[in-house]
């Protein structure tokens, strides 16, 4: 009887080392050319803006669309993407066991990450800061009076060790009330549960579209943290992350040589510049020494517009969640926006 | 059992008579059993040393570091309930020992509260008074088919958020206020001399211990056995009462965001603890019921034709032989009790697996370190209890025959 309870235990303990131990099979890039799809790590499907769910089932957003961008380089066709939602607790986990072959859902970039989890990012698609939602009645009008205050954060990110260091920082004492999704935030910050919401402020804003009442709440002004935000790859494939980091290089230049969704098809087969030949695939193998189709920016830009459309379309003035594009704007216009050339 | 050669010595204790050929078992290789035995440890071994190779192989492939430093590393991070002193600059072994803290006193609590819930539902099942049957058994039913999720997502979401905000919050008796940012009540004020307080509170429980040791215990109950049991109780409440009076009492009062000063139990701790009290003690009941319908009816009546009282008959009949049936499953449902605690992480109070397989993993990257420790927990937790179990069914077995 006692022998047998020990085995059972050994057992069990057996199966949990087991679990993280899925191996990962070849690299990755060739793995998606194999299957003709790109599994892709998204949110769950509630952040508006960024990645969405429809009541059509069909998948939106900044995020959804990096996914797309990147499958169209690749496969030459926007809509092989397999989009996984994914809870940000369980996100790493899922890229480092291969379930997904990248994430595209709001991780920030920082230092030990990078080193410590075998990840990559793949360069920054958005910069983005962590701010506080509070609702206007509550009278609060800068991060400084939250003093005391009970404050609702994701388990797991970020945004939960900065509050933590803000608060350290400035000597004030707060209650978090963590929970693994921003939703059951919301609902608690809309119950007066706690005083202010904390996340990244793109993120802020399109949740705060997601409360009944959005208009009596708002987004202080203080913004304590920067948040990178990019896609994400395993370091097992350099090509891939390569392929990763073209892709948000390609909106960007699109943007600059002015490439749309609407004129890339007749750009690559007119221009003269010989930039935007080399770009568009016209000269030179490019796309061909990425290990994908030579034509992959023009299947890229037709699938999500230059970094501008997309921004416009999912999060800026095209879209509900109205954020203003901020850093996030071309170098030659005063924003962060940098890509190396095509040469 | 014809052939079977035996005897009773003058002593009555059965033994086999040693003369007879056929009783002799037949002689094993020793090393038959020595043989499997060796078998089932290479067996097991086998098995870990191929599931280690394979971690390290993978992480290797994969340019992960492993190992346990991480928990002296800062976890920087804070939690909104914790047993010990916390803060940012605590370490994840820090924060790996306050939440199977957090997580015993959830579980802990909870298996009381499910039980002595479960118990008086269990007897009402049974009771002659049948308004209290159908009670009863609405609420078995009612709760017993349905998730335990549902269940918590329903009394967090309906009734404690449906309480009113931190500003109007329900006061009673200017000490303790409802509000759903917490439950808030006086405590002692920090401090103060509470030597007199704990030694009335220390004697009073002392009059009480007494009076349960003084209680009749006579079969037949008699108005003079209660006297020794009614000072005891009466010294003891009083004792106790002058505990709570000798206190100063800081009551809870709103300033900024929140009540300062008393004590407060959060929302989730009280959504978890109840669903899990509310699930559990369902469960509970219908143990205890069918342990209270095993023992033969015959004995009860025979109890009452001696004149035994009902308490006695109770406690002295019936529950020895129920409890002997009722401690098995009762354990299984402790265990299924202390693993449903996990779902502290769907409410978001800090238990082990929210602050530990939650937040911490995903800081520090540390799957495997970190799920094998979680797992480590639970199994100690269910298996101790097991073996408690175990240990308590060998002493009360039916011995002999």
């Amino acid at each position: 009887m006692r022998l047998n309870r020990t085995k059972i235990a050994l057992l069990a303990a057996g199966s949990a080392l087991l679990l993280p131990a899925a191996a990962v099979a070849g690299p990755t890039l060739d793995a998606i050319k194999g299957r003709a799809e790109l599994n892709c790590g998204v949110s769950t499907g509630t952040s508006i803006g960024k990645s969405t769910l429809d009541d059509q089932g069909n998948w939106t957003g900044f995020e959804a669309d990096f996914c797309r961008a990147v499958a169209a380089a690749i496969l030459g066709d926007g809509a092989k993407v397999n989009f996984v939602p994914l809870e940000f607790k369980n996100a790493f986990t899922s890229l480092q066991s291969g379930s997904v072959d990248m994430l595209a859902r709001s991780a920030t970039w920082t230092m030990s990450r990078d080193t410590e989890f075998a990840l990559e990012w793949a360069g920054i698609y958005i910069y983005d800061g962590q701010g506080f939602l509070v609702s206007k009645a509550s009278g609060i009008t800068s991060a400084k009076e939250l003093a005391g205050a009970s404050i609702c954060v994701t388990s797991g990110t970020t945004t939960e060790l900065n509050l933590a260091d803000y608060f350290r920082t400035n000597r004030m004492d707060y209650t978090p009330i963590t929970v693994s999704s921003p939703d059951q935030s919301i609902a608690n910050l809309e119950s007066a549960r706690c005083d202010a919401y904390t996340n990244e402020v793109g993120g802020l804003a399109s949740y705060r579209l997601g409360l009944s009442d959005p208009d009596s709440y708002t987004i202080l002004a203080d913004v304590i943290s920067k948040e990178p935000l990019g896609p994400v790859v395993r370091e097992d494939d350099q090509q891939f992350e390569d392929v990763v980091e073209w892709t948000r290089h390609a909106l960007i230049i699109a943007e600059e040589f002015g490439v749309t969704q609407a004129n890339v098809a007749e750009m690559a087969a007119t221009t003269e510049k010989p930039e935007l030949r080399r770009f568009l695939g016209a000269e030179g193998e490019f796309g061909t020494k990425l290990g994908i189709p030579n034509d992959w920016a023009v299947k890229t830009i037709q699938t999500t517009g230059n970094y501008g459309e997309l921004f416009e379309r999912t999060l800026g003035s095209n879209s509900k969640a109205n954020i203003a594009r901020g850093v996030n704007t071309l170098w030659s216009q005063g924003g962060l926006l940098y890509a190396p050339p095509v040469r | 059992m014809a052939d079977v050669v035996s005897n009773v010595t003058d002593r009555g204790v059965p033994v086999s008579t040693p003369s007879a050929p056929r009783r002799r078992p037949r002689r094993r290789w020793p090393w038959a059993a020595l043989a499997q035995q060796a078998a089932a440890i290479a067996l097991v071994a086998a098995a870990f040393a191929y599931l280690g190779t394979n971690i390290t192989r993978n992480l290797a492939a994969n340019g992960m570091t492993g190992g346990f430093g991480f928990l002296w590393q800062e976890a920087g991070f804070a939690m909104s309930f914790s047993l010990i002193e916390m803060s940012e600059s605590s370490t994840y072994g820090r924060v790996f020992l306050a939440g199977v803290l957090n997580t015993l006193f959830i579980a802990g609590l909870s298996l009381v509260t499910a039980t002595v819930l479960g118990l008086v539902v269990g007897f009402a099942r049974v009771s002659a008074a049948r308004p209290l049957t159908l009670a009863a058994t609405v609420y078995v039913e009612a709760l017993r088919n349905v998730p335990m999720l549902l269940i918590l997502i329903f009394v967090q979401t309906v009734a404690l958020r449906s309480l009113p905000v931190v500003r109007e919050a329900i006061a009673i008796g200017d000490a303790v206020y409802l509000s759903n940012r917490g439950i808030y009540f006086p405590w002692p004020e920090p401090g103060q001399d509470l030597r007199l307080a704990l030694g009335a509170l220390v004697a009073g429980c002392l009059g009480l211990v007494a009076a349960w040791v003084l209680r009749p215990r006579t079969p037949v109950l008699v108005r003079r056995d209660l006297a020794a049991t009614i000072a005891g109780i009466t010294v003891g409440v009083i004792l106790l009462v002058v505990a709570v009076l000798n206190v100063d009492w800081q009551r809870p009062v709103f300033r900024g965001f929140d009540f300062r000063g008393g004590a407060k139990m959060m929302p989730e701790f009280a959504a978890l603890l109840l669903a899990l009290t509310l699930y559990n003690a369902a469960f509970i009941a219908e143990i205890v019921r069918a342990g209270l319908q095993s023992v033969d009816h015959g004995q009860i009546e025979a109890a009452r034709a001696l004149g035994l009282r009902d308490g006695f008959i109770q406690r002295r009949i019936v529950l020895p032989q129920a409890l002997r049936l009722m401690v098995p499953p009762l354990t299984n449902q402790y265990v299924h009790l202390i693993k449903a605690s996990s779902l502290a992480t769907v409410v978001g109070f800090p238990d082990l697996v929210a602050v530990f397989l939650g937040t911490s993993l995903n800081q520090t990257g540390r799957a495997i370190e970190i799920v094998v420790m979680t797992a480590a927990v639970y199994l100690t937790l269910c298996l101790g209890l097991g073996a408690l179990s175990a240990a308590w069914n060998t002493r009360v077995s039916l011995k002999g025959r």
